[in-house]
């Protein structure tokens, strides 16, 4: 057996199935083939038969999935504005250990589909991402780390929203606000990517209402044929609450909606409803009355189901809560993940945090929460000492035009996965997307652009009350 | 024949065992050193290492070098909270570095099959990123001369495969 040793791993006989523990073919696909860079794992499975079989098996990529989320530091992920061109481009940028980021590279750029009404899923689900037009009742998943897509079968129309966006938003809190036109209007539906760990299926669960009133849920299950069918689960009168276009959080195995209040005249009570992928059923989350009515977002913060709560018209504080187990005990429990008193931190830090509608935290990084915020700006706050910096300005990387500055729905910044996952056509979804991968390679470098003031209106108040409140405590 | 040395201790207070290689050159080291290797480490807690620990898939060469790697990392398990650790770690760095970059294919490809027999991590670890590392850069035809591998597929079906992931054939 020592003779055996001289030869290098042996590449011929690569196996499908999981090796034993001690093969060469285990060393050279478990050990070494792992730690290539996506390009190269694709590029290489045009080496031979076996190689290609080894390459795209889902022993390999889930694998391979393991190894970069060991290793990986967070990229983010955003789409530049709407330009002339009628396309939407995404981007990547790594922060490496929390770090603002020199460059971004360009992942793909699709053809014919805007990003003014882009919507797309929170985080990525298994290396997919669930994008469509807020206004239509059209959808894509896409690979953005391949330009794998499938345009998902046409689904029936859903009503339209409201018109008038006052109707229905929940007042005093700071939410989110799509630009609505009348002759445009989103349509009202919400739209979550999950993915089901018993099955290895991904689902598209879309709530929404039909032109006749009533409000339904249909499922499409990636790689089934069949299209679209009926949830499993009856649909609570609760799902009439939606927020149109907003898509909901998915977080182990579960989709969650965050409602608005039932009527507008009503207490500003918001629940936040539930789907499990796996048995297609909904329910709810209890949520304690006093911090039910200032919660303004939901999301997967490393794993965990989030809610933001905003008191920053009052008192200054935004304050993130996590909750265990949402969806096992009748009760759960909430817990402070951290509070941010926005009067402690330095002046301008505080000044642009006050002015942001939407600030929604993405995950931890060197140990500190990074914040992204409707104005394409990511901070990264430091609980220990209470400190803010801010790590990514999306007008360092892209041209952001004056009516551009707020995302169109809620955020233009993600986080982006690094994964091979491909998807199958058929099944009835066919590629109809014009994606455009060729400029993959191509970097676009950090370039200094002033902090200007979004609206200088906004500060010139907030600064007056901090005045006027500092020498309040001083009589 | 090897009982006398196994027995050995040195200043550090260590037990010494010896490894033997496939070839028959005799390695002395302390049971701190060859516990890195999760291999030879379950020998040592089962009693067993007393005549030695032969490694016949392990050539002479091979196995100085992986005694090299364990001598230098040694104090990494137990030099937590040491200030000297900073700069020790950047040697450390500096004589990694120079190991994996300096071997040629043949001799690396054997230190991985070492390092895997011996169950070392980091050292598996490396030397696999160092081979990931080379590939990375290359074309299919390139990994097929270096592994000489046979292009088995057709011409239309390798067409296919690179026309369906053309982006991963820009470079």
């Amino acid at each position: 057996m020592a003779s055996d040793d001289s030869s290098p791993p042996d590449a011929k006989r690569l196996r499908r199935s999981p090796p034993t523990s001690t093969s060469p073919d285990h060393l050279l696909v478990d050990e070494i083939l792992t730690r290539l860079p996506i390009a190269t794992a694709v590029r290489l499975r045009a080496v031979s038969r076996d190689w290609n079989a080894a390459l795209t098996s889902d022993h390999f990529i889930l694998a391979h999935r393991a190894r970069a989320a060991a290793a990986r530091h967070p990229e983010l992920l955003f789409f530049a504005p709407p330009d002339h061109r009628n396309t939407t481009t995404f981007y990547a940028c790594s922060l490496r250990g929390g770090e603002p980021p020199a460059a971004a590279r360009e992942l793909l750029t699709i053809d014919y589909f805007s990003a003014k009404h882009a919507v797309m899923s929170p985080t990525p689900c298994r290396g997919l991402t669930l994008v469509s037009d807020g206004r239509a009742p059209r959808y894509y998943l896409l690979n953005l780390s391949t330009g794998d897509h499938v345009a998902l079968p046409p689904c029936q129309p859903a009503a339209k929203a409201h018109p008038d966006p006052l109707a229905w938003l929940p007042r005093g809190t700071t939410s989110y606000l799509p630009s609505m036109t009348p002759w445009r209007p989103f349509e009202l539906s919400t739209t979550g990517l999950g993915f089901d760990t018993a099955t290895g299926e991904h689902k598209v669960v879309r709530l929404f209402k039909r032109r006749n009133g009533e409000h339904a849920c249909e499922v499409y299950t990636l790689g089934k044929p069949g299209g679209w069918r009926p949830c499993a689960g009856r649909v609570p009168a609760s799902a009439a609450s939606i927020l149109p276009a907003m898509p909901p959080v998915f977080v182990n195995g579960y989709l969650y909606w965050l409602l608005q209040p039932a009527a507008p005249g009503d207490e500003q009570i918001r629940r936040i409803l539930l789907f499990s992928i796996g048995a297609e059923q909904f329910g709810s989350v209890y949520v304690p009355p006093r911090l039910s009515s200032r919660m303004c977002h939901l999301a997967n913060l490393d794993g965990s189901l989030c809610a933001v709560f905003d008191y920053r018209g009052a008192g200054g504080v935004y304050g993130l809560f996590t909750c265990s187990e949402p969806s096992a005990s009748p009760s759960p429990s909430w817990s402070v993940r951290c509070s941010i008193y926005l009067n402690r931190l330095p002046r301008e830090v505080s000044d642009e945090l006050m002015e942001e509608r939407v600030i929604v935290p993405l995950c931890t990084a060197g140990g500190r929460i990074l914040l992204a915020t409707g104005r394409h700006e990511v901070f990264a706050y430091d609980a220990g000492r209470n400190a803010v910096e801010r790590v990514f300005r999306m007008q360092e990387f892209v041209d952001v035009p004056n009516d551009c500055r707020e995302a169109r729905l809620l955020l233009s910044v993600g986080l982006h996965d690094e994964c091979i996952a491909d998807l199958h056509p058929g099944a009835g979804g066919e590629r109809m997307l014009f994606v455009n991968t060729g400029r993959r390679g191509n970097t676009v470098v950090k370039r200094e652009v002033p902090v200007e003031y979004h609206d200088d209106s906004d500060r010139r108040f907030n600064v007056f009350f901090k005045d006027l409140a500092t020498m309040a405590a001083q009589i | 024949m090897a009982a006398a040395a196994a027995e050995a201790t040195i200043d550090g207070g260590g037990k010494m065992i010896i490894l033997i290689s496939a070839d028959g050159k005799r390695f002395e080291v302390t049971e701190a050193v060859a516990s890195q290797s999760q291999l030879i480490s379950n020998m040592i807690e089962d009693d067993c290492t007393e005549n030695g620990v032969r490694l016949p898939n392990v050539d002479g060469d091979i196995l100085t070098m992986v005694v090299d790697y364990c001598n230098m990392h040694a104090g990494d398990a137990a030099a937590d909270g040491d200030t000297t650790k900073a700069s020790s770690t950047e040697e450390l760095k500096k004589f990694d570095a120079e190991l994996v970059q300096a071997l040629e294919n043949p001799v690396l490809f054997k230190l991985i099959l070492a390092a895997n027999f011996l169950n070392i991590k980091s050292l598996l670890d490396m030397t696999c990123q160092r081979v990931a590392d080379m590939m990375s850069g290359k074309t299919p035809e390139q990994m097929r001369e270096t592994f000489s591998i046979e292009n088995d597929f057709t011409p239309e079906e390798e067409a296919a495969i690179r026309q369906e992931n053309a982006w991963a054939f820009d470079d």
